[in-house]
């Protein structure tokens, strides 16, 4: 598994999509379009339990703080699994790409 | 307004790692909402990094314990960059350009812009607050040895 993001926050942009946010200090160097590479079409959402789903990826964006440190946000449709990624499951969730 | 919590994010001792206090949260919502944010945009999150972000047609500013400066000698402007000054950081230096269609596409003058605007532009900094803001913009383009007059003419920095 290769991990993109621990995820930290989730909600939803009506009519576009879900928006799992999160952080990964190994790809706080990197830019968007690297970003954006990086995790490709398709990801992996792996739950705490070992359970997992995969889901397309409907857009990236990044937000930089002032020391240079990344948050990671992806869009994801809006008819994924809600309950899979809600807020009780923040934190226990990884985010991987699919190889 | 909403919060998200468990384990502070890293900064590397750049910034501040505690969790804030009641009061520091409602500085941050009293002068973060004095700039025109909703307060349902601002979340807090011990877990993510302090930024703002127009994320797929909604705006959200995270704040994170990064929010508050790590104020030891020698570290560098960035790190000494006060609570308010953080925020105009973001609001005024990258809503306010996002907003306007003015944000930059290179990261570094990105954040160049957003210091400079925030300088100029933030009501309520101090002198103080406001040269440490400069300062971080000088010093971002100087480790890249860029002086400002080279990417003055790029820069959103002449309209509030």
């Amino acid at each position: 598994m290769s991990s993109i993001i621990k995820i930290c926050d989730t909600f939803v942009v009506e009519g576009k999509g879900v928006v799992v946010g999160g952080v990964n200090s190994l790809l706080d160097d990197m830019s968007l379009g690297e970003i954006k590479q990086l995790i490709g079409d398709m990801v992996e959402i792996h739950k705490e339990d070992g359970s997992t789903t995969t889901s397309p990826v409907l857009g990236v964006e990044v937000s930089t703080s002032l020391v240079g440190r990344k948050n990671i946000f992806l869009l994801l449709p809006l008819n994924i699994n809600l309950n899979f990624i809600k807020n009780a499951d923040v934190e226990t969730c990884v985010i991987s790409r699919v190889v | 307004m909403k919060t998200t919590d468990s384990r502070s994010v890293s900064t590397g001792g750049l910034r501040n790692e505690k969790p804030l206090t009641s009061e520091q949260k409602q500085q941050v919502l009293s002068y973060a909402m004095s700039l025109g944010i909703a307060q349902e945009a601002i979340v807090f999150s011990e877990n993510m990094n302090t930024s703002y972000k127009m994320l797929f047609g909604e705006e959200r500013l995270y704040i994170g314990t990064d929010v508050l400066p790590n104020i030891k000698v020698g570290l560098k402007a960035n790190s000494r960059i006060s609570l308010k000054a953080a925020i105009a950081h973001e609001l005024i230096g990258h809503r306010d350009a996002e907003l306007a269609g003015k944000s930059q596409t290179a990261d570094l003058l990105e954040e160049v812009q957003a210091s400079i605007r925030a300088a100029r532009f933030a009501p309520e900094l101090s002198a103080v607050e406001r040269i440490a803001l400069l300062r971080d913009a000088i010093e971002r383009l100087h480790k890249r040895g860029i002086s400002i007059k080279e990417v003055k003419d790029k820069l959103w920095i002449d309209n509030a």
